[in-house]
């Protein structure tokens, strides 16, 4: 597993094909989707963490096709990526959950 | 030349900033997401899109890989040799694993619940390496190869690994370093066809052949080891040993060769040779005292198995030109 934090585009990337495989531009619009439209992949940024997650084994190429004469590839999350994704959600999680709790501490400290 | 035409050329020439291996691998699909993502009638690259792929072909070019210092044929052989060592090992580990386990338990009894608990632990993962190798779990395949070396290099001996030639511990490291330095077992799948597959386990039966053999018929008395009873011992479980395996063997060099692409199927034999060198130089150099049955095994079977491979692959190179080979569709390396 990472032993820092994901980077936001990575995160959201491997959140996008845990739902299954998916092409390059299907993942670029489930990231929008999935982050509200605040988060706006590129194909520069897309290619560059694919090649690195398929390096560290986090992705893996699923099937291609041909549609409209152009190669549409898909990808799609491995094992590996599962756990790695599973850790960063669980990292975010506890730390959201202490920000949550001291907020609310500080909101009860000015009552 | 119409709208999307001009816009493509555009973005194909800004793919120059990317290394010709991603334009190879992901090129055309690159330019397939940006057109897809290009509004109607758009001509030029928007200012936002050029800075990205700049900056991605940046990022891939100075960012350092693992394997960045080996050409493509390799990076290819060692992925396929992370798996494909793996399995060879894991295939003869578990017939004998379940052999002595059987043999144990029919003529001595049980044997101590803490031996067993080891040498299970240590034989279920050498048979699941492979597989955890699939999974992209690489750190916990390695351990079953590099736990006998530190715990041997501390300890000097152990039950299974014997140290008298040295050759199951080097392809224990080589496997080893397959996982480190590779780009894994992902891209070993996409290069080998079901029937790699199929040499590669046939090697590893090979492997299991003087076992099998030595156990059905066990060694009398001790071999006294002069350096030439291999080739004029006479001793006949010897000889249909070497010979059934070396024909097993020399079947899975050809499958190999016939099956992997060109320059990965001869490196990877090159690399299965590796182990062979400590049961060689133990034979230049006479070795010493006598052989029981598994030191007959170790010495013998190794660089026979080698020799075979090695002879077919010598072979089978002069006439490379005629053989097919068939990876699989998606493999997109060399040798395509």
């Amino acid at each position: 597993m990472t032993k820092h934090g994901l980077q936001e585009p990575t995160f959201l990337i491997l959140t996008a094909l845990a739902a299954g495989p998916q092409h390059g531009y299907g993942i670029m619009t489930d990231v929008a989707q999935i982050s509200g439209g605040r988060v706006r992949l590129r194909a520069g940024t897309l290619y560059a963490a694919l090649d690195r997650l398929s390096g560290e084994g986090s992705v893996d190429v699923d099937r291609e096709e041909i549609v409209g004469g152009r190669l549409r590839r898909y990808y799609r999350i491995t094992p590996h990526g599962a756990g790695v994704l599973a850790a960063e959600a669980e990292r975010l999680r506890a730390n959201a959950a202490v920000a949550t709790r001291r907020l609310r501490t500080l909101a009860e400290g000015t009552a | 030349m119409n709208g999307t035409e001009a816009l493509e050329r555009r973005y194909r020439r800004l793919l120059a900033w990317y290394p010709a291996e991603h334009r190879r691998i992901h090129g055309e699909e690159m330019i397939g997401v940006l057109l897809a993502a290009a509004s109607g009638g758009q001509r030029r690259p928007r200012v936002a899109d050029t800075l990205d792929l700049i900056r991605g072909g940046l990022r891939i070019r100075l960012t350092p890989r693992r394997y960045d210092g080996l050409d493509a044929g390799w990076r290819d052989t060692l992925a396929v040799a992370s798996i494909a060592i793996p399995t060879m090992i894991a295939i003869p580990y578990a017939v004998i694993f379940g052999w002595t386990i059987y043999n144990r338990l029919s003529v001595a009894g049980p044997p101590p619940a803490a031996v067993l608990a080891v040498l299970t632990g240590f034989l279920l993962l050498i048979a699941l390496a492979p597989v955890l190798a699939l999974l992209g779990l690489r750190r916990t395949a390695m351990l079953p190869y590099v736990l006998p070396v530190l715990f041997l290099g501390y300890f000097g001996g152990g039950p299974l690994v014997s140290g008298e030639d040295g050759a199951f511990f080097l392809a224990f490291l080589i496997a080893a370093v397959t996982f480190v330095v590779s780009p894994g077992a992902p891209r070993a799948v996409k290069i080998m066809s079901a029937s790699a597959w199929a040499a590669v386990c046939g090697i590893g039966l090979a492997l299991c052949v003087p076992e099998v053999l030595v156990r059905l018929a066990p060694l009398q008395r001790p071999i006294p080891f002069d350096g030439s009873f291999i080739w004029f011992g006479a001793n006949r479980e010897t000889l249909v040993m070497i010979t059934t395996m070396a024909l097993i063997a020399v079947g899975g060099a050809i499958g190999l060769l016939r099956t992997l692409p060109s320059p990965v199927g001869r490196r990877l034999l090159a690399l299965l040779a590796v182990p062979a060198y400590p049961g060689f130089l133990t034979l230049a150099t006479g070795g010493s005292g006598t052989f029981g049955p598994f030191g007959v095994v170790e010495a013998v079977y190794v660089p026979t198995v080698v020799l075979a491979c090695l002879a077919a692959a010598l072979i089978l190179q002069s006439r490379r030109s005629d053989l097919p080979r068939r990876p699989p569709d998606s493999y997109t390396g060399p040798g395509r």
